[in-house]
C-alpha cells in the first residue's frame, strides 16, 4: 500500500531526505489534493497559466483559483517545513559569508 | 499570522504576480513588518519551487516507464521469433557487434575443439607406443636379465666385452 505524504514525511525528518525522496514526497503531496484544488494547481504550476486563464478553462471564477492556490501553496509549505527551514537557514547563511567575504 | 488562508492567498499571488496594486502594497508591508514574515514568505517560494521539481520528476519517470516498455516489447518481439525460427539473423543482424562476437565465440570454440582432438587422437599415442615397444623388447628378450647383470658385472680384463643380442 503507498503511503501517504504526511506518512513519509513524519516516517524521516523532512531535512534529511536526499532530493529524490524529496522530489517524490512533493509529487504525493501535490496528489493528494483534492481533485479541483490539484487541477488548478497543476495548470498553474506545470503548465503557467494565469488565474484568469484557468478560471476561464474550468469555469470557475478566478476567487475559487485564488483560494484553491493559497491552501494548495500552504500544506506543501507545511509538509515542508522542516525541509524548508533548513534550505532558507543555508540561504542566509550562504548570504552572510558571502557578504563578509566581499 | 492570524488568518493563514488570506495571506497564504495573498502571498501566493504576490509570488505569481498576481496581485492588484493596492494588495501588492499590502503584501510588502506585511513582509518588511518582521524577519519572521518574510522568512514565512521565502519558505512558501521554496515550496513553489520544490513543486515545480515533480514536473521533471513526472516527466523522467514516464521516459523511464517508455524506455522499460520498449525493452519489454523488444524482448517479446525476440521471443516471438525464436518460436517462429528466425531469431538469430533478426536478433543478431549480419553487421551487428552482438553477431561479430557470436562468430568471435564460435571460432575459438572450432579452434579449441581441433586442437582438443588432435591432442586425444595423436599426441597421446606417442607415449603408449613407445612403452609398448619397450615392453616388447623386454618380454621377447630372453637374455635380458643376464645382460642387465653382465652390465652390473665390473670389466676388470683389459679386452672388451661384448654383447649380441639376438631374437
Amino acid at each position: 500500500m503507498l503511503k501517504n505524504a504526511q506518512d513519509l514525511a513524519e516516517e524521516e525528518p523532512v531535512a534529511a531526505l536526499d532530493t529524490r525522496q524529496l522530489e517524490q514526497l512533493v509529487f504525493r503531496a501535490i496528489e493528494e489534493l483534492p481533485d479541483q484544488m490539484q487541477t488548478i494547481f497543476r495548470l498553474s504550476r506545470f503548465e503557467g497559466l494565469k488565474y484568469s486563464e484557468i478560471s476561464d478553462r474550468l469555469g470557475v471564477s478566478v476567487k475559487t483559483v485564488e483560494t484553491h492556490m493559497g491552501r494548495a501553496l500552504a500544506r506543501l509549505r507545511k509538509l515542508l517545513s522542516g525541509y524548508l527551514k533548513l534550505v532558507v537557514f543555508l540561504s542566509g547563511l550562504a548570504a552572510k559569508i558571502f557578504f563578509m567575504t566581499v | 499570522m492570524k488568518d493563514h488562508n488570506v495571506n497564504d492567498e495573498l502571498l501566493t499571488k504576490y509570488l505569481l504576480n498576481e496581485l492588484s496594486e493596492s494588495e501588492e502594497k499590502q503584501v510588502i508591508a506585511w513582509l518588511n513588518e518582521s524577519k519572521d514574515n518574510a522568512e514565512y514568505f521565502e519558505r512558501l517560494k521554496q515550496a513553489w519551487n520544490l513543486a515545480g521539481s515533480v514536473k521533471l520528476l513526472q516527466e523522467s519517470d514516464i521516459n523511464e516507464e517508455w524506455n522499460r516498455h520498449a525493452r519489454v516489447r523488444e524482448g517479446g518481439d525476440i521471443i516471438r521469433k525464436v518460436e517462429e525460427g528466425d531469431a538469430v539473423t533478426e536478433a543478431f543482424p549480419l553487421h551487428s557487434n552482438r553477431r561479430r562476437l557470436l562468430i568471435a565465440i564460435s571460432v575459438a570454440a572450432s579452434v579449441l575443439l581441433g586442437v582438443g582432438l588432435y591432442v586425444y587422437l595423436f599426441e597421446d599415442k606417442k607415449p603408449a607406443e613407445s612403452l609398448l615397444a619397450r615392453h616388447d623388447q623386454e618380454v621377447t628378450s630372453p637374455d635380458a636379465n643376464a645382460a642387465d647383470d653382465i652390465n652390473k658385472e665390473q670389466n676388470t680384463s683389459e679386452t672388451p666385452r661384448s654383447l649380441l643380442l639376438s631374437y
